[in-house]
């Protein structure tokens, strides 16, 4: 069995590519314990599985620049939903690699910590809103100039109890315009006879979306992101789907 | 800020010095006997671990990497009495022979991070060791500043 080590991961939450911050990323996946012992249980207790829970914790520098820094967006996102993606492995540079992705809301933030003479540290924490989906990257962190299609790679397509999830970060963009993504599967790796299954809401800025479709995707194979820029010059975005 | 790049860190603190206390030999690199006194030479340093470079201090690809540095400083006289009192103004702060003052001068917009002229993200100076004397063809009083410094991979 292989061994990971912890160097190149991509961590982005909404429109913020957090990853060259952290320094400590940690999510957990809970259920809650049920107890159904009886009194004929013989000295044991017996528990099953209840509702499931999962969490977000990040610990990292902190930056107070007013502009590009860390803090001004996290005070800003105390409340709403935030659109999460960690691919822990190669930085999700390559198309498939595993992807996590979920909706959280946050539950804690500290905007400064450290001793005097540290480095500035700030930690925040997540609580999902609904479930973790365990995908794969089907565009890494990169800037496109234009309209385009990604390409294609397989996945597992739902069956009639699952759904696929998308995961939408706009990280950067240059100018003013829109840019809308769609993904999009088929039966076949060269994506002749593409369905579009998921598209996002148009972005103006930096920003992220969580969505899905419920299944079933029978027969289809492959899988791929399209996207349509209109205005904008440039426009880095990172976008992972997975089925659960 | 492009990498860690060693040697141009080195010359980044050597001309914060001398910049601002133009009194001091600065060296980049140890030049071996053939220094100015007062002086400060710029080493690699090691941490409580022993550790030089931390490459991996958080995950991104243009992550922070940790860099322990030292800036040794040697003065002579031949009266100890005149030796240890000019060693007293470089690691004394608020004076403008103040060594710990001139790397701590803010040179960044922010008022805040210590960048070097735009060479790391940030650097601290949080201590100077007792002074010391080192034996040799001219006795030396030494004092060693520890720098610790954030830079993106």
């Amino acid at each position: 069995m292989a061994v990971y080590a912890n160097t190149n991961m991509m961590l982005a939450v909404d429109g913020v590519l957090l990853s060259s911050e952290a320094k400590m990323v940690e999510h957990t996946a809970t259920v809650d314990e049920i107890d159904v012992t009886t009194v004929d249980a013989a000295g044991w207790r017996k528990k099953i599985p209840g509702l499931a829970t999962h969490s977000l914790v990040v610990d990292g520098f902190q930056d107070f620049d007013a502009t590009t820094g860390l803090d001004p967006f996290f005070q800003a996102t105390t409340t709403g939903q935030n659109v999460v993606t960690f691919a822990p492995i190669n930085g999700g540079a390559t198309i498939g690699d595993v992807a996590y992705i979920f909706a959280a809301r946050t539950t804690k933030r500290v905007a400064l910590k450290g001793s005097v003479g540290e480095a500035a540290g700030f930690a925040a924490d997540w609580v999902g809103d609904g479930r973790t989906v365990r995908g794969q990257v089907i565009h890494p962190v990169a800037a496109r100039s234009a309209t385009g299609n990604g390409t294609a790679t397989t996945f597992t397509a739902p069956t009639a109890t699952q759904s696929l999830w998308a995961a939408f970060h706009v990280l950067s963009v240059t100018g003013t315009g829109t840019i809308t993504f769609n993904v999009q599967t088929d039966d076949n790796a060269g994506m002749t006879t593409p369905t579009t299954r998921i598209t996002s809401s148009a972005f103006a800025g930096i920003g992220g979306q969580f969505s899905s479709l419920a299944g079933a995707l029978t027969g289809e194979t492959h899988t791929r992101v399209t996207w349509t820029i209109s205005g904008f010059t440039s426009v880095t975005f990172v976008v992972s789907s997975g089925t659960n | 800020m492009s990498g860690v790049d060693i040697n141009a860190i080195r010359e980044a603190i050597a001309a914060q010095i001398a910049a601002h206390v133009p009194a001091v030999h600065c060296y980049a690199f140890d030049p071996g006997d053939s220094v100015n006194y007062p002086c400060a030479i710029v080493y690699p340093a090691g941490g409580p671990g022993g550790e030089f470079i931390g490459y991996q201090q958080t995950f991104g690809p243009r992550g922070i990497a940790g860099v322990e540095m030292a800036v040794e400083v040697r003065v002579t006289a031949p009266d100890p009495v005149v030796a240890q009192k000019a060693m007293g103004v470089l690691v004394s702060t608020g004076n403008p022979g103040s060594v710990h003052d001139a790397l701590m001068a803010p040179d960044s917009t922010d008022g805040q991070a210590i960048t070097l002229g735009g060479v790391v993200e940030n650097m601290f100076v949080p201590s100077v060791s007792p002074f010391v004397v080192r034996a040799g063809a001219v006795p030396e009083l030494v004092a060693v500043f520890r720098l610790i410094i954030k830079e993106r991979r």
